[in-house]
């Protein structure tokens, strides 16, 4: 038997060869990227179909293959952090919105998170009770699918106490639905000729994991990819405040226990605190103290931690976890996903389309 | 605390793993901002780092 000591040694030895192994394969796709564009270039096509998000997850789930085939993937699975590297993407690239932007694209965000939110919730909860779903395993799918997928699954499971398989369970289901959404958006969106702004702000509304809302946005184009960040970081920001209400009715209506109501303060430990990050950079950067080649490479570094993140989706994904639950969970979620596609394609082209936001 | 039903070691490990996500949060801020000092220092300094030129 593996003593405590080892198993940390272990896990540090695992950090630090996959951050290596990871970085090593963001370099591979920054060329993979270069290599794909010039060859489009060289036969008329200006801009290049294949862009570097679809390269990286495709590429994580081929090294997934490999790594789950070869039984070495536990070795490097301390380094997957996806929404660590994400999220220091996001910080980065505050340096390239002005605050203003943020603040107006940011307002129109918030409204269409609370109508997305709200609505995708109950959706998701309704049909869930009528397919006699888990109570825990309901909460958990409900955040998921209505606020941004992963973090949002994490933030209810701690709110509601969910097993821990329900949490793998619906973090498969969230990578699953997520990466044909981040190829199949803007793919529609381009076809329907849909402004970048109504765009990414559907893009924002609908794809659940914050990572493949940034990769849908990033083929599409830099204006498409600004807007669905902001708007996905406001529905972000609504994590805390879910996670407080859900473990409210889940004290009082489902355990019974009204004396043992959660604090009010959850909303901050909940809140996505890298949201604050994004905001000061861009702050700073609205007060002109970035030069252009300072944004330059700011927006360079963000496309690095990018990469690393669109990876390591692809190489977190487990199918196996998708067995063990039965049919009703994936009926549930795959309906709530059409619905919020559906609706995320009204309001944003509603907030910023019609209003013009 | 609610009871939890495959008891207490796994609301300790869900636990655990929700203070690490908290944490992590904070790490993205602190690692964002760092590069961001990083990145004025370097442009300001005029540091030669080649690393910026992929992707770029």
């Amino acid at each position: 038997m593996i003593g405590a000591a080892e198993s940390a040694r272990c896990r540090r030895a695992g950090l630090i060869v996959g951050l290596v192994f990871i970085a090593a394969m963001a370099i591979l796709i920054s060329e993979l990227d270069g290599g794909i564009a010039a060859w489009f270039k060289g036969r008329g096509v200006a801009k290049n179909p294949l862009e570097y998000p679809l390269i990286a997850v495709a590429l994580g789930l081929l090294v997934n293959g490999i790594l789950r085939a070869t039984r070495t993937h536990r070795l490097i699975e301390p380094a997957i952090r996806t929404e660590l590297f994400l999220k220091i993407g996001l910080v980065l690239m505050g340096a390239r919105l002005d605050i203003t932007q943020v603040v107006t694209q940011g307002a129109g965000g918030l409204i269409q998170a609370v109508i997305m939110v709200t609505s995708v919730f109950f959706f998701t909860w309704w049909l869930a009770t009528k397919l006699k779903v888990a109570e825990t395993l309901k909460a958990v799918m409900a955040c998921a699918v209505s606020i941004c997928g992963v973090s949002a699954a994490i933030a209810a499971a701690g709110a509601v106490l969910a097993k821990k398989k329900e949490i793998t369970y619906v973090t498969a289901l969230v990578i699953i639905t997520a990466i044909p959404l981040m190829v199949l958006m803007p793919w529609i969106a381009q076809a329907f000729g849909l402004p970048a702004d109504v765009a990414g702000a559907w893009f924002g509304g609908n794809i659940d994991t914050t990572a493949a809302v940034v990769g849908a946005g990033t083929i599409h184009g830099e204006e498409a990819q600004a807007v669905a960040t902001v708007v996905k970081m406001a529905q972000n920001a609504l994590i805390g405040l879910a996670a407080f209400l859900l473990a409210t009715y889940f004290v009082v209506k489902v355990e019974r226990k009204p004396n043992e109501r959660p604090s009010a303060s959850m909303i901050w430990h909940r809140f996505p605190k890298f949201v604050l990050g994004f905001v000061l950079v861009s702050v700073l950067a609205s007060f002109g103290l970035f030069t252009k080649e300072m944004v330059s490479v700011m927006k360079a570094l963000s496309k690095w931690a990018f990469a690393m993140a669109f990876f390591s989706i692809g190489l977190e994904l487990s199918v196996k976890a998708l067995g063990k639950m039965g049919w009703r969970p994936i009926v549930v979620y795959l309906s709530a996903t059409v619905f919020n596609t559906v609706l995320a394609l009204a309001v944003a082209w509603g907030i910023f389309g019609a209003l013009g936001l | 605390m609610f009871p939890d039903k495959e008891g207490s070691l796994v609301a300790d490990k869900q636990d655990r793993q929700a203070k690490w996500r908290l944490g992590e949060d904070w790490l993205s801020v602190i690692i964002g901002l760092i590069l961001v000092v990083l990145v004025w220092i370097g442009v300001v300094g005029r540091v030669p780092w080649p690393l910026f030129g992929w992707f770029s």
